[in-house]
């Protein structure tokens, strides 16, 4: 049982599994009755599920191409990215407040920019864009 | 009044737009989404790290390089990582028949994504909570 309100306001999943950040609690984490290893409990002891989850979201659309434009162009006004991702505003908006949930971005004076972590997600999506290309190509 | 649905896919030239909304189109997402999954598995880095220094190698060859692992997770594993493209099972002819497994291209790429995230985890997966779907 969670004590505390989850920080996601969608309730898109990857995996089964909906990951989150808690950048908003002081980095607290929110504490589960299992009280899992940091990150979640391995999926049959390799990554966390719960990092799978997310890198699973970032690398896939919606997401991946906000990510993507935030990543190149930040720090982007909602309505920036929105109009370069041609994405309807709803959608950006959902997926923007998803990743800053998630503390992949956040919010600043001159709008949404990578954190330390989104920032460190890059490479990931990277690999996992040059593993697309193969997979379409084959 | 008509109100545009969320998820309206918006047509726009791929040529125009680096990004075009297309609710529709999971397939691609979903592939991706399911070899991460598989990339995240116990056993995916030691299989695909033996075949990119050794490959191809026979089934035994492989078992006996890694340490600790089942016949039933290797042939699953073997068996998954060869339905998404990602390792070949070839059949060389030969008495007796010898089988060889090596990674195609598109597995070859498995590499940097276990690396990238081997090290985005180590660094940051303290941050991530774990939770089920349903609970919150």
């Amino acid at each position: 049982v969670r004590e505390g309100k989850p920080l996601t306001r969608t309730g898109a999943t990857h995996g089964g599994v909906r990951a989150t950040f808690s950048p908003l609690v002081g980095n607290r984490r929110v504490m589960t009755r299992d009280d899992p290893a940091p990150g979640g409990e391995a999926g049959d002891d390799g990554v966390p599920r719960a990092v799978t989850a997310l890198v699973g979201m970032v690398a896939t659309p919606p997401e991946r191409a906000v990510f993507t434009r935030v990543r190149a162009d930040g720090p982007l006004p909602e309505p920036a990215v929105a109009a370069r991702v041609d994405a309807p505003p709803a959608v950006v908006a959902t997926t923007l407040a998803d990743l800053e949930g998630r503390g992949v971005v956040a919010a600043t004076p001159s709008g949404y920019a990578l954190t330390e972590a989104g920032q460190a997600l890059g490479p990931v999506v990277d690999a996992v864009d040059e593993l697309r290309r193969r997979l379409d190509r084959a | 009044m008509y109100q545009q649905p969320l998820y309206d896919c918006i047509a726009m030239s791929l040529n125009q737009r680096e990004y075009v909304f297309d609710p529709t189109a999971t397939a691609d997402g979903d592939k991706v989404a399911a070899v991460v999954e598989l990339t995240s598995r116990k056993w995916t880095r030691p299989i695909v790290e033996h075949l990119l220094a050794d490959g191809p190698l026979r089934y035994s060859e492989l078992a006996e390089g890694i340490d600790g692992i089942s016949d039933k997770v290797l042939s699953d594993s073997l068996q998954d990582l060869e339905a998404y493209g990602l390792v070949s099972r070839d059949v060389i002819d030969t008495r007796p028949v010898k089988v060889e497994y090596s990674l195609t291209e598109t597995g070859a790429a498995l590499e940097s994504v276990i690396e990238a995230v081997g090290e985005w985890t180590e660094l940051y997966a303290e941050r991530v909570d774990d939770v089920p779907v349903g609970d919150g």
